[in-house]
């Protein structure tokens, strides 16, 4: 039986953990994978990280620290291509192409970063950490995280694929 | 023209993840994974103390017979395997990831390689579930090599660094190395080895792969020179 609170938790936070997971691995079935984990890994001490009083942030730190570790363990290279459950999963017909294909411009993107750098892009810009909470997240130094983020940044940016999207959303 | 802002690389991210509806099955999926460690835990527990038992009723014989045991002496190649147990190597440590290492997050590169006296590889294969160590290779002939490899190994930031770096290809995908560091006086340190990828703690480089096989090469130099080293005894 899970403890108390925990089952809530997981229905109503998972999706943005998810969205995490998958900003870092880029594969649906391995962000599912990330976040069991990660939850596994709360569950244990589900009641310390709710006195903590900040349980999302704890599962997050959880989700980085072992997609870090998977990624030292063995590396297998990432495979940017759209996963067949991932275009059905989508919904909005009409833009259904054009959907998969920023998916895969972003996926190509993150997969050049390092993972360092791609971790902390994700945390900074996409999940909108501070600079002070993302480097406590990672338990790294602020001037880490902020060498990281201009680094990623920077690749970024460089990347026309992805210039090319941000200015179509934009154009939004 | 400008750049992407941010602003804009953020909602272009944040945007191009996908929908995926949650497994009905995720909290079963979780639990299973709780009670799986809670097993390998139980397990873990029980094996070490069957070895604290058998330690100490062995340990009146072996203090019988206790004898000074010396380390391998500094500078012998020590190609051997280990024959994959699983146990803790003196040198090598651990088995990879069986027993997380603790990583300081925000370390510095390079590492602190001031009197550096000998450098050990440590490599293990993934067999079945377990990494189990294949080679040792301690080296200290041509550790200056090494030493200016470590600190002119590039970053991502150099041209010629490709995503194709972190990639492992073949037999290296079942392999976890790691450089054991041994100074005259400060303490041991260690770097993980990945693929073409140095690391260590948050840090990491590239240019493993040539690190590598120079310190094999200095190993084989060892083994085959005028005056064979010395054996470690058993």
């Amino acid at each position: 039986m899970p403890p108390d609170g925990f089952a809530e938790f997981v229905a109503a936070r998972s999706p943005a953990l998810l969205r995490t997971a998958w900003l870092l691995t880029g594969d649906t079935g391995r962000s599912e994978d990330l976040l069991q984990t990660a939850l596994a890994a709360t569950w244990r001490r589900w009641r310390q990280v709710v006195t903590g009083g900040n349980p999302e942030a704890y599962v997050r730190r959880a989700i980085v620290t072992a997609y870090l570790s998977w990624w030292r363990r063995r590396w297998r290279g990432e495979v940017p291509a759209a996963s067949p459950g991932e275009a059905a999963a989508t919904t909005g017909a009409g833009d259904l192409a054009t959907e998969v294909a920023v998916r895969d411009t972003v996926r190509r993107a993150l997969a050049r970063l390092s993972p360092q750098q791609r971790a902390v892009v994700v945390l900074r810009y996409v999940e909108d950490l501070s600079v002070a909470d993302t480097a406590d997240l990672l338990g790294c130094s602020p001037a880490t995280v902020k060498v990281q983020a201009h680094r990623g940044l920077r690749a970024l940016r460089a990347d026309p694929d992805l210039s090319r999207s941000s200015a179509e959303e934009v154009g939004r | 023209m400008t750049g992407p802002t941010d602003d804009d690389l953020a909602r272009v991210l944040a945007a191009a993840v996908p929908r995926m509806p949650a497994p009905p099955d995720r909290m079963e999926r979780v639990g299973a994974l709780v009670r799986r460690r809670r097993n390998l835990r139980t397990v873990g527990a029980l094996a070490v103390l069957v070895l604290t038992v058998l330690a100490v009723s062995a340990l009146p014989r072996f203090l019988g017979s206790a004898r000074p045991v010396s380390a391998p002496p500094i500078g012998t190649p020590s190609p051997q395997g280990t024959g994959g147990s699983g146990d803790e190597d003196p040198i090598c440590g651990p088995e990879p990831y069986l027993t997380p290492v603790p990583t300081p997050f925000g370390g510095p590169w390079p590492p602190r390689l001031a009197g550096l006296m000998r450098v050990t590889l440590c490599e293990w294969r993934l067999e079945g579930e377990r990494y189990a160590l294949q080679r040792r290779l301690i080296v200290t002939a041509g550790v200056t090599d090494v030493v200016g490899m470590l600190l002119a190994a590039p970053d991502d930031e150099v041209p010629a660094y490709t995503p194709e770096a972190y990639r492992c290809t073949g037999a290296d995908q079942q392999l976890v190395r790691r450089l054991v560091l041994d100074f005259d006086e400060a303490p041991r340190e260690w770097i993980g080895l990945t693929c073409d990828v140095l690391w260590q703690s948050w840090w990491q480089r590239f240019g493993g792969r040539a690190v590598l096989d120079t310190l094999v090469g200095h190993a084989e130099s060892s083994l085959s020179g005028p005056s064979p080293p010395s054996r470690p005894t058993s």
